[in-house]
């Protein structure tokens, strides 16, 4: 049968040759997007892109809840305006402590005053 | 790469969508398709346009092919043989030829070999192709159903929807015209 076979032997031309391929591209899309590898590897990316979405959905309640919690817990505060302030009240303290003692010795010079008038008469 | 691969990994592959795949797949078959859609048909334009439809029957059909039930060859061969029938019957060029044989007719089995050593000795290969292209269609399609594919005289009244004495007449016409054509008698 050998030599039959070369009756069935017929050199295509350019022109079909590129009419098949051009037509079987097409084909071969459907094929892709068909095929069981092709389903898997659709699952696996939605798996992952749904992953992806609780991962950021889970992360950003956590960030989300902190804030709030930092925000409803006030912190000891260390600006400058507030040390500022505590020094200021921690003066106002002192110059009333000065002001008492000033007062003191007011006092005690009247009672001095009264006593050398006293003295005297 | 895709050249080392065997038939049926490359059309597992087809079956895949792997463009590299069936670019190697035509590049080995494509002769032989083209080949015997050209014997069957007997018209190169024809030839041609089912040729392409067996291609795109081919990437479409290659996820369900079974590797155990045909080599990849005869596979091809298959699809080539009914698409280019289907088209015969459409132009109605099977059927009014198939009512010229004679039913009931005693004919002799043959021996592919001595068919093929007969018409194959006679002349040259371009000369007996253009004998064959000349046959009436169903000659034509018997013949080469029978030498090609090797399939039995049953399985060519199968598919020519014909009787079994019929198929053996119309191979023995067809032998019987490529001779006289040869030798310029007709």
């Amino acid at each position: 049968m050998r030599r039959w076979n070369d009756l069935i032997n017929e050199e295509p031309s350019q022109n079909h040759q590129k009419t098949v391929m051009l037509a079987a591209r097409a084909e071969l899309r459907l094929n892709r997007e068909r095929s069981p590898l092709a389903r898997i590897r659709g699952q696996r990316r939605a798996w992952l892109w749904q992953s992806a979405g609780v991962a950021f959905a889970g992360l950003s309640s956590i960030v989300l809840g902190v804030r709030i919690a930092r925000q409803s817990i006030p912190e000891p505060s260390t600006a400058p305006s507030d040390i500022a302030l505590e020094e200021k009240d921690f003066g106002e303290l002192m110059e009333t402590a000065d002001n008492v003692s000033f007062l003191e010795e007011i006092e005690l010079l009247e009672d001095l005053e009264a006593m050398e008038r006293w003295e005297n008469v | 790469m895709f050249g080392k691969r065997d038939d049926h990994e490359l059309l597992r592959l087809i079956g895949e969508g792997e463009e590299r795949a069936f670019s190697e797949l035509f590049a080995r078959y494509s002769r032989l398709v083209l080949g015997y859609c050209r014997r069957l048909l007997g018209r190169q334009e024809a030839a041609e346009d089912v040729a392409q439809e067996v291609w795109m029957k081919v990437v479409r059909q290659a996820a369900a092919y079974k590797a155990q039930e045909k080599n990849a060859a005869a596979w091809l061969l298959t699809i080539a043989r009914h698409t280019s029938i289907d088209l015969l019957r459409k132009r109605d060029e099977l059927n009014s030829s198939l009512e010229d044989e004679s039913e009931g007719a005693d004919w002799p089995d043959e021996s592919r070999e001595s068919v093929e050593s007969e018409l194959m000795g006679l002349q040259e290969m371009s000369r007996l192709k253009a004998a064959i292209d000349e046959l009436p269609a169903a000659q034509r399609a018997s013949l080469m159903m029978w030498m090609s594919e090797e399939m039995s005289y049953e399985d060519i009244a199968r598919e020519l929807n014909t009787s079994v004495s019929a198929v053996k007449s119309l191979i023995f016409r067809a032998r019987e015209l490529v001779k006289k054509r040869l030798a310029g008698l007709e």
